[in-house]
């Protein structure tokens, strides 16, 4: 072995057993040795605020549990077997078999036994989710994919297109941890300019029926710099779906009335009601902002000014854009975790740059925390200046111990918070980004000698 | 490449038929990595000193000094084969450093599929 990760920021493929479980009733059933399971949910489930096992992960997930016996001797039989009992006992929507590493290396054929039991009339698709086929995002679209081709496209091989309804794909289950408000928003702000929204994850849905109606769609919308794109045209290829791709998650007013209006011209929508919506919204948001100038003025020479965001592409160039844009902080540097395709890492820079020139030699791609803490560790050495780290909870007492600077937990692992429905997307999430930032003054205690003081 | 023996849990000579727990007849495999071929050396008999065991059909995967003795039957053998085992003894035997696998195949096959092993993992490890 050539390198070795120290602080991995991502899982492997199989991490795309979670995307399984943030839809309504999806069973995931993992072929693999015992232990991958369980790792997964504790750095995506865990690991993400303590969101818990869900309806059938954490330690309920089935597992075949392989080992050498399946290893010299085959795997399918146990496969089956395992398969044919959570049919029996687990109540679910959709049965994404995931193959990890020992599965992918002997090749066990698991979408040949997923046919099977679909030809029996089960919804069970196979996906081969080994760990060297890469990390969770691309777990994350290999899932996806294979409900649409293995299942999708020969329930409903027809779209019946229904004006208005658009299918989203944007931030990666569990592995944005947020990625429950986060969606909530997204639909709510969608809703708002008179789309009907397909969201598929989580509680805000109508559960796997949305995904039945992903073929009648309008448009797809990829929220994404990168991952979901292979989704997208995939539809269009499948159903002649039309997709727009916008890159950067709004974050704040200025990105997500520019959203907005840009999904508005896109869907031909009714411009007076979207632009209604967006003036409702930016006079709520104007309102909560004005009233955080005191502490501004107030607070002047304690402000953090600096920054450095550890996150992957979707997250981290929409909080960073904001916190540019509208809250005037200067780049220092942008550390992408997500381990983009060349192709991608062009459009990241591209996007970044355009963003802020400062960016230019700045950024840098590396799943391993434990380099990036070092060239965050030495930056804020040469600096002196107090700063806002966009990292995890791997990154607080660093943060903490260089100039005072202040910790806002974006990206996995956040194992000192706990996460429900809250979210830095949207106008609400650009306010509750207000918020941590700035709450992050006092986490030390009340700042004295001021006139406010105290009191 | 290494010469090694399997010892297969099998009552009728043909399958590995035979829980750990309950296995009194294990059929001890020679296999020559050379010619890729495998020979049965000998059919080794568990009797339990002191025991009458005789129609006995409890499982005593749980009794180490047992499993113990089991291993020390077959402590020339690089595999153990059986139909089942329980961590319980799995954890004893690991003392020995038997490969421990589980299945239901006939003797021919199983030996057939671990030389293919043996052989990759040669290539891939050697």
């Amino acid at each position: 072995m050539s390198q070795m990760i120290e602080q991995a920021k991502f899982s492997c493929a199989l991490g795309g057993l979670q995307t399984v479980l943030a839809i309504d009733k999806g069973i995931p059933i993992v072929h693999a040795g015992p232990g991958c399971a369980a790792r997964q949910f504790l750095y995506l489930g865990s690991g993400a605020g303590y969101q818990g096992e869900g309806y059938a992960g954490g330690g309920q997930i089935s597992c075949t549990n392989s080992t050498q016996s399946e290893v010299i001797f085959g795997g399918e039989k146990k496969l089956r077997a395992t398969v044919e009992g959570t049919l029996k006992v687990m109540d679910g929507s959709i049965y994404v078999i995931l193959a990890g590493c020992s599965a992918g290396i002997i090749g066990d054929d698991v979408k040949q036994i997923a046919c099977e039991f679909a030809d029996e009339g089960y919804p069970v698709v196979g996906v081969d989710t080994a760990g060297f086929r890469g990390n969770n995002y691309k777990g994350h679209e290999i899932v996806v994919n294979a409900i649409i081709d293995q299942y999708i496209s020969y329930e409903v091989p027809k779209a019946n297109v229904k004006k208005g309804l658009v299918n989203v794909f944007s931030v990666v289950p569990y592995q944005d941890a947020y990625w429950r408000g986060d969606l909530h928003e997204i639909k709510r702000l969608l809703e708002g300019i008179g789309l009907e929204v397909n969201i598929l994850y989580g509680v805000e849905g109508n559960g796997f029926s949305e995904w039945m109606n992903i073929p009648n769609a309008e448009f797809n919308l990829v929220l994404s710099p990168w991952v979901g794109l292979s989704t997208a045209k995939k539809l269009e290829s499948i159903y002649k779906t039309p997709y727009l791709h916008i890159p950067v998650l709004p974050v704040g007013l200025k990105e997500t009335s520019r959203f907005l209006r840009q999904v508005a011209e896109f869907a031909n929508l009714d411009k007076n009601r979207v632009e209604e919506f967006i003036l409702s919204e930016e006079r709520r948001y104007k309102n909560y902002f004005v009233s955080f100038g005191d502490l501004v003025s107030d607070f002047g020479c304690y402000l953090p000014y600096h920054l450095y965001t550890v996150a992957d592409s979707t997250y981290g160039i929409g909080a960073s854009k904001f916190m540019i844009e509208e809250l005037g902080f200067t780049p220092m540097g942008f550390y992408d975790i997500d381990n983009p395709d060349a192709k991608a890492k062009e459009s990241v820079e591209e996007l970044l740059t355009g963003i802020d020139e400062r960016y230019t030699g700045n950024i840098v791609f590396e799943g391993d925390n434990k380099i990036i803490q070092d060239d965050i560790e030495k930056k804020l050495t040469e600096s002196g200046v107090r700063s806002v780290v966009l990292g995890s909870s791997w990154d607080k007492e660093l943060v903490a111990s260089k100039n005072e600077s202040i910790l806002v937990r974006l990206s996995l692992p956040i194992t000192d918070r706990v996460i429900l429905n809250k979210s830095y997307v949207g106008y609400n999430g650009g306010l509750t980004l207000i918020e941590d930032i700035y709450s992050g003054l006092f986490a030390d205690g009340m700042i004295t000698n001021t006139t406010h003081a105290d009191h | 490449m290494d010469n090694f023996k399997i010892a297969c849990a099998s009552k009728d000579g043909e399958y590995i038929d035979s829980h750990f727990g309950q296995a009194k007849v294990y059929k001890i495999i020679n296999v020559d990595m050379e010619n890729k071929s495998w020979k049965i050396e000998r059919t080794q008999e568990l009797n339990f000193p002191g025991e009458e065991t005789t129609g006995d059909t409890r499982c005593w995967g749980h009794d180490d000094s047992k499993v113990t003795y089991v291993a020390e039957q077959l402590k020339d053998c690089k595999y153990l084969l059986v139909s089942k085992i329980g961590p319980h003894p799995q954890r004893v035997l690991a003392r020995y450093n038997f490969e421990c696998l589980e299945t239901n195949m006939s003797i021919d096959e199983a030996c057939k599929k671990i030389i293919e092993f043996e052989n990759s993992h040669d290539k891939t490890h050697g």
